[in-house]
Order: structure tokens, then sequence, then C-alpha cells
């Protein structure tokens, strides 16, 4: 409990991190999109951080899984066409975000996966081989 | 407890997990058991304690991320009211609805339905009357 608690600390600090910063350099609209991307970076990201409690998120078979595989494709491509496709800029009020913003977005957002390898990395060298299959 | 006469249902029934034999087993027994062994193959139980494993891994990530994420948008949206970023309104609600059956939805399915972790079968057992959500 308490790392998923620290999870949402880290997410919620990263996001409104990014849509502070874009709100002043860049005004509201910008911020808002900013911060609907780094917040579902973030997800996408942690998903890929709590799918194994004790493997590291950077080796091979991370995306082994077909199922997971295809369901991270389409959430970065639903994440992608909510700011660059036109009908759904208007329904959502997302504008298009340059390169670096979008770049930006996911330095912000990888902090989730830097946390959870340093706390992965720490439960392997304590040596847990319980089941670790408590939340 | 394995069994497949009559007279094993009362064990059966008192058992952590009563399993009776699908074939040559009563009826009785059968209703007694919480598992059930349709070809009254022991090997068959490893099967069904890694199908098991599975299941309960895929359920605990499913569980873990749905809770971190539901965190993240707890201290996102009071972080905002609080400090007056974008004036306490961090994503519109059409928004907050895209992340939710979107990115949330699609993230849920793959962790839910996917492949279960590797080396499931190797870890110790765990307490039946071990929680879902500890405080670690």
């Amino acid at each position: 409990m308490t790392w998923l608690v620290a999870s949402g600390v880290v997410i919620g600090v990263g996001t409104l991190s990014i849509a502070s910063w874009a709100e002043h350099a860049h005004g509201e609209a910008i911020a808002h999109t900013m911060a609907v991307v780094t917040f579902s970076l973030f997800a996408l990201l942690f998903s890929v951080a709590t799918k194994d409690q004790q493997q590291t998120a950077f080796s091979l078979d991370t995306f082994s899984d077909p199922m997971f595989t295809k369901m991270t494709g389409i959430s970065v491509l639903t994440l992608i066409l909510a700011t660059f496709l036109g009908p759904l800029q208007a329904i959502l009020d997302t504008v298009p975000l340059s390169f670096t913003q979008w770049l930006l977005c996911l330095a912000v957002s990888a902090s989730i996966l830097v946390v959870s390898e340093v706390v992965k990395a720490v439960g392997r060298r304590s040596g847990q081989t319980e089941v670790s299959t408590t939340v | 407890m394995t069994g497949d006469g009559v007279n094993d249902a009362p064990a059966l029934k008192k058992a952590d997990i009563g399993v009776a034999m699908g074939i040559t087993g009563t009826e009785v027994t059968k209703e007694a058991a919480v598992m059930i062994l349709t070809d009254d193959n022991f090997s068959t139980i490893v099967k069904a304690v890694e199908l098991g494993r599975g299941l309960y891994d895929n359920l605990t990530r499913y569980i873990r991320f749905q809770m971190g994420c539901l965190f993240g948008f707890i201290v996102t949206f009071l972080g905002s009211s609080i400090l007056y970023i974008l004036a306490g309104v961090p994503f519109l609600p059409l928004q907050t609805l895209w992340i939710n059956f979107t990115t949330l939805l699609f993230q849920a399915i793959g962790l839910g339905y996917g492949q279960p972790s590797e080396g499931l079968m190797q870890r110790k057992p765990r307490s039946p009357s071990q929680p879902i959500l500890t405080r670690g």
C-alpha cells in the first residue's frame, strides 16, 4: 500500500509540475494538454512497472506478452490521436504539442519507472524470494 | 485431501482443499470437494495450481495498477486545488473521462488478461488469509 501511495504522489507531483510550468510558459490550453499527456504516460509506464513486482521492466520479457503489448500500442495511439486528430481536439479541448513538449512529458513521466526500478532493486538485494503477490 | 468414495466426503469437506476424482469419484464426493480432477490424474493438480496462481497474479497486478492511478488522480486534483494550478482543474471533465476510458482501461485489460509473471510456480505458497492490500 505504501508503494501505491508513493506512486500516486510521484504521478501527481510530476503531472502538476508540468501543468504549472506549461501554464506560465504557454498558457492554459497547452497546459491542460500537457497535463493529460503526462498523466497518461505516467499511467502507461506505471502499468509496465507493475507488470512484475520483482523482475526489472527493462527486460525482453516485458513486451513478450501479446495482449499487454497490443493494449499498450492502442493506448499510445489513442493518446497521440487525442492531441492530433481535429474532431478529438474539438471534443477534448486539446491542442497539438511540439516534439520538445512531448519529450518533456515523457521525461517527467519516466520518473515512475526510475522509482519503481530502485524499489525492485532494493527488494532483490534484500533477498525477497517469497511470494510477492501482495499489493 | 483427495478422495473418490462416499466415505471420503466428510474429510474432503473439512480439508482446506478437497480434491475429488472426476471419473471414479461418486457424486457425493464431487459435491463435497472444491476441486474435481476430470481425468483422475494427480499431475493435473499442478496445472490447476499454476492456473490459480496466474489468475491471482493477474488480479493483484490489476488492483495495484488501478490503486496507483487512483492515488495519482487524488494527488493531482488535490494538489491542483491547494496550489491553484490551472485554476484547480488540472483536467477538463472530458479529458478525465478520456484518460479513464482509454489509457487506464486498455492498460488494465492488458494487465488483467495478460500472461502471468515468470517463475510463479517457484514461489512459496501464499497463506489463504493473506490480504491483497498490505501496508508494505
